[in-house]
């Protein structure tokens, strides 16, 4: 498929259009608190208390006088930093177990398959927390707990998704017409499993994030010097009751960036399928009229429903 | 190129698929394959093609011009699949990458089996497609924008861009209405005589088969029952099997062969 198609495909839908848009800004959010934010994230300042949104303080201050908008936007950068490192482990923790759970000799692939059935049962946040207690928590718990329990689930879709792929006519076709193992898999069988991959991709990241802001939220996840939305809610819930609108940012920016990596994964499976890209089947694709095969120009009658059916030649 | 199966016997979980087939396909000759569901018809091209399931226990021999080719691994066979040897499944539907391109997937055999560029596998996948009554359009489609008939005709037009020597039709016409079989099957014919290849037509369709192949083997349950000129098999069937199927041919569309 040619890229240029995909990316217009993607940015065509809405969905796909304000996912990319979100997460760009997130992202640049992000790059730009490691060098700059409006005000120190961490200065406390017992005398700006509870000041409401105003050109000094766009999301207003908290309890001890920090700056909201300035630790929303470096939470941001752990936000990345975690969603991303779990989506690189989840990605190469699924894939793997998914190769091995499909392409391998039958007793290694039907025990993978034991494997992975039992680690899917392993509740991801439990084990968080579990691991967190025991080593201490912090945002590498984090990582490798929401990486490795989405990773399986991955490695579970993934796994049948290509055994299922790997039993359809066009592989048969494309080995008949003489691609090796590794061509198939390449050119025929990851292009075909993407969109589920995808789609489950953009899940184990969302989870992560949320991962990380309901382990920071109970003080597993994020330490102090960290700034992270979960813990920012944490902090903020407490005064819920005096000063409810300002829970409303980090809030809102949670929900906001696990929503538009849902759309995301749900507009890079439609962009990526040619059925669901829009532009129905072809009007006619004519067959040649030199073709003594076919004498008249019609075209192709066999779904035409002009064409008058049953009859023989 | 001649196609020599002997004493081909394929078990699959302890079932003989295929049990004690020989075949003698000669240079440029057009043999048909024909049998019930289950005959062990396809199991017999997969394994000329090496591509039966790994569980599969081959014995005999398959020799394209004397190359044995019972017992290669899948690594020396890849070269001869789509460049010597090359197949038509039944169905168009699923015989087609939903997520390739046409003109894509007509150049594979090419891009597989020669160091072609580019623009060199789309230029000749474009003529192979005009070969088969596409037009140029139809190598920037996907699959699911194609008819039935059109997608076979792309299929026919991947089997032949290399120009193989041996060219083994699976079924190629079942799964199509019967004006765009008269086509396709009229296609085919003249395709196999432009280019000299030996064809091994399997079909369950004796009607199907007169019109492609002069010479034909009737298989049941994996064997061989009876086998000759495809005019005797229709006009004085001996087996059972054959009357079997001369029958359900008059039964439905008889035409004089």
């Amino acid at each position: 498929m040619r890229r240029g198609s995909f990316v217009r495909a993607l940015l065509r839908r809405p969905q796909g259009a304000a996912a990319v848009a979100w997460l760009a800004l997130v992202a640049l959010a992000a790059a730009v608190s490691r060098v700059w934010t409006p005000a120190d994230p961490f200065r406390t300042d017992p005398y700006s208390a509870w000041l409401p949104p105003s050109g000094a303080h766009l999301f207003g201050t908290d309890a001890v006088g920090r700056d909201i908008a300035s630790y929303v936007m470096a939470a941001s950068g752990t936000t990345v930093v975690v969603a991303v490192s779990a989506g690189l482990l989840a990605l190469v923790v699924g894939l793997g177990l998914a190769a091995l759970g499909s392409l391998t000799a039958r007793a290694v692939r039907e025990s993978v398959a034991v494997l992975i059935d039992v680690l899917v049962a392993f509740p991801t946040i439990l084990v968080a927390m579990a691991l967190a207690a025991a080593f201490g928590g912090s945002l590498g718990v984090v990582v490798v707990a929401s990486g490795l329990g989405y990773g399986v689930t991955i490695a579970r879709v993934s796994r049948s998704e290509i055994r299922r792929v790997a039993r359809e006519d066009y592989v048969t076709a494309a080995r008949a017409s003489g691609a090796g193992t590794a061509t198939v898999l390449l050119r025929h069988v990851m292009p075909n499993i993407a969109p589920v991959f995808v789609v489950q991709l953009s899940l184990a990241m969302a989870t992560s994030i949320l991962a990380e802001a309901g382990l920071s939220f109970l003080g597993y996840g994020a330490s102090a010097e960290t700034a992270s939305w979960g813990r920012l809610l944490a902090d903020l819930q407490k005064f819920l009751g005096v000063h409810p609108w300002t829970i409303v940012w980090p809030g809102l920016a949670i929900t906001l960036t696990v929503l538009a990596l849902n759309l995301l994964g749900d507009a890079v499976r439609d962009a990526a399928d040619p059925r669901l890209r829009g532009g129905g089947r072809r009007a006619a694709a004519p067959v040649d009229p030199r073709d003594p095969v076919a004498p008249t120009a019609a075209p192709d009658p066999a779904d035409s429903p002009a064409a008058s059916p049953g009859v023989t030649s | 190129m001649s196609l020599d199966v002997d004493d081909l016997t394929v078990t699959i979980d302890g079932r003989r698929v295929v049990d004690g087939v020989s075949l003698h396909l000669a240079d440029g000759a057009r043999l048909g394959l024909i049998g019930e569901s289950g005959s062990g018809k396809s199991m017999t091209t997969l394994a000329v093609l090496g591509l039966l399931p790994p569980q599969a226990v081959v014995t005999g021999s398959i020799r394209l011009d004397g190359q044995e080719l019972v017992g290669l691994s899948d690594r020396q066979l890849a070269p001869l699949r789509g460049a010597t040897i090359a197949a038509v499944f039944q169905d168009p539907r699923t015989a087609l990458d939903p997520v390739m391109t046409i003109g894509r997937q007509v150049a594979e055999p090419l891009r597989l089996h020669g160091r072609v560029s580019r623009a060199d596998a789309r230029r000749r996948a474009v003529g192979a497609l005009a070969e088969v009554g596409l037009d140029e359009s139809v190598a920037d489609s996907w699959p699911h924008q194609l008819s039935g008939g059109q997608r076979q005709r792309a299929v026919i037009a991947t089997a032949l861009i290399a120009r193989p020597a041996v060219l083994l039709a699976d079924e190629p016409t079942t799964a199509l209405d019967v004006t765009t079989q008269a086509e396709v099957l009229a296609l085919f014919r003249r395709l196999v005589d432009e280019r000299g290849a030996s064809l091994l037509f399997v079909t369950h369709d004796l009607a199907v088969l007169a019109q492609v192949a002069e010479e034909a083997a009737v298989l049941s349950r994996g064997r061989v029952v009876e086998s000759g000129p495809v005019a005797r098999l229709l006009g004085s069937p001996a087996h059972p099997v054959t009357r079997g199927l001369v029958e359900a041919t008059r039964a439905t569309t008889w035409r004089a062969p």
